[in-house]
């Protein structure tokens, strides 16, 4: 009861509106007090119009499918939601190594947690995962264990092995480098924190990105690209250009509108490397493969990446194109 | 044993047998990356979740997506969950952030509390006759029209269970803030059906 009051105090007359029971005393109020009585009756007009409003919602999207591979190494690393425009959710870890495909965008119906749900086609060998959702892609996780020119062996954590072959079209992601990958004239994104004219970085990309969107390069006379972002770094700062004058401290990051723009790097900041060729792949890494499975139960790949082993990265799909998982890619690693 | 003691022992056997209290050892699960467990919280909660996103933002493809982000937010945070509420709480604690984030430079139509602070109350007025006589689609369609500082106040505490201290959690509010934006909330949907009222 209200202290100050004979009446109902607010919760309980949203308790009896809401069908919960109310104790004794209260109950006991109720039914004699008029002016509770049709207050708890308002309060169950609102709360029926709630309710039907939010019983009125479709179901939720079917939930993700998961394909996955054994953790080798747990840790919290950098996590990260590429674009909160897309549709779906693409999520790889090295250390949860999950890849999730799906929304309700394209018919996801595997169950959450559905691991290895089986080979992508009727020919391909175990070491393959299909992505549900994408009929025609396959993955596999695993530590890549040579590279031949553009044959490439993953080996899974089971002890199977699966050529893959990258082509022309195949973009290659390196969350695993280093700071010396970051050289004078190397096309460069920073994604930091901007104090007195700096930026510390927090995440840098070096290379050219080839997909639409964020990743691409102003065009000649365009203002520089600096903007602020909400994706790695909430509330952080983008800066976009060519790198100058590098260091094992940081570099300065030349914009095409003729800015220099300083940047600051630690041995925190994440370093990767979009767009690599396969040479540049590290034996011993932990790689993520998706391509279209092969007769032979190779992969032909769309997309690779090698993330450290702490790492925890997260980008997501809006569709089941090459295009699309090139495109989440480039804004995951690289963008 | 008095009422406040029986009252008491109620409460605790009801939070003993809500299934509620077995999300905490999903989230802790999750935070050792366990996907199972994430899809067994998502099969819990997702759909109050999303219906809370959608009731504010309207949107279904957008609440989707914020869903999305929410669920992948909670991957990504359930090994620094403190247990200071609800998982449930927390989940639509983060589902709101997520909406404010993605609504963020849209022009929202909202109403400010510090206004409302200052403002006396009506009293009985017509609005409330028209909350009295109005019917359940009329309130919904209603409600779809309110602000959304309203509709989410009122979702939250009709929509997804939480306590009023829970709710004043997610919003960040004192609790007198949530009763006071909830009247107020309610006096607009009265006044939205009594001007439908005065249209047919």
């Amino acid at each position: 009861m209200n202290p100050t009051s004979p009446h109902l105090d607010l919760a309980q007359l949203l308790s009896e509106a809401s069908g919960e029971s109310a104790d004794d005393p209260a109950r006991e109020h109720i039914a004699t007090c008029e002016s509770c009585h049709v207050e708890a009756r308002r309060w169950g007009a609102v709360a029926d119009g709630v309710r039907g409003l939010m019983a009125d919602v479709p179901s939720p999207p079917a939930v993700p499918g998961l394909v996955s591979m054994p953790a080798k190494q747990r840790g919290a690393g950098l996590a990260r939601l590429a674009d909160p425009r897309r549709r779906s959710v693409l999520l790889a870890s090295a250390a949860a190594a999950v890849i999730v495909l799906g929304g309700a965008g394209y018919g996801l119906t595997a169950a959450f947690g559905g691991h290895a749900t089986g080979p992508a086609s009727s020919t391909t060998t175990t070491a393959l995962t299909a992505v549900n959702g994408c009929a025609h892609l396959a993955q596999v996780t695993g530590t890549l264990e040579s590279v031949n020119g553009t044959s490439l062996v993953v080996e899974t954590s089971s002890g199977q092995s699966v050529t893959v072959t990258a082509t022309a079209g195949t973009r290659i992601n390196l969350s695993t480098a280093s700071l010396s990958d970051i050289t004078d004239g190397s096309p460069v994104r920073v994604d930091g924190v901007e104090s007195n004219g700096a930026i510390a970085a927090q995440k840098v990309a070096v290379g050219e990105p080839t997909a639409p969107g964020i990743g691409k390069t102003p065009p000649p006379g365009a203002p520089p690209l600096k903007q602020t972002t909400e994706h790695a770094v909430p509330g952080g700062t983008i800066v976009q250009g060519t790198v100058a004058d590098a260091t094992s401290t940081g570099f300065t990051v030349d914009t095409s509108a003729g800015t220099q723009i300083p940047v600051t790097t630690s041995g925190s900041t994440l370093i990767v490397v979009d767009n690599a060729s396969p040479s540049e792949l590290q034996v011993g890494a932990d790689t993520i493969v998706i391509g279209s499975a092969e007769p032979d139960g190779g992969l032909s790949a769309v997309a690779i990446a090698q993330v450290i082993p702490s790492a925890k990265v997260m980008f997501s799909v809006n569709g089941c194109s090459a295009a699309a998982v090139d495109d989440a890619m480039t804004t995951a690693f690289g963008g | 044993m008095t009422a406040s003691h029986r009252l008491v022992g109620a409460t605790t056997l009801a939070r003993i047998a809500d299934p509620g209290q077995d999300d905490g050892e999903l989230l802790r699960r999750i935070g050792h990356g366990d996907e199972n467990a994430l899809a067994e919280l998502y099969q819990r909660h997702a759909r109050i979740v999303l219906a809370q996103i959608l009731l504010v933002t309207g949107e279904r493809m957008l609440a989707e997506e914020i869903l999305q982000d929410t669920m992948l937010a909670v991957w990504r945070g359930a090994a620094a969950f403190r247990g200071e509420s609800s998982v449930r709480s927390w989940m639509v604690g983060i589902a709101r952030r997520q909406t404010r984030d993605r609504l963020r430079g849209r022009r929202l139509q909202v109403v400010d509390d510090s206004f409302l602070a200052d403002q006396p109350f009506p009293g009985p007025g017509p609005e409330l006759a028209a909350l009295d006589r109005a019917e359940l689609a009329a309130v919904i369609k209603a409600i779809r029209q309110l602000p959304p500082l309203h509709r989410e106040v009122l979702g939250l505490v009709f929509g997804t269970g939480l306590s009023l201290p829970e709710v004043a959690g997610v919003l960040e509010v004192p609790l007198g803030t949530v009763k006071s934006r909830l009247s107020s909330a309610r006096t607009a949907l009265g006044s939205m059906l009594d001007k439908e009222g005065r249209i047919r």
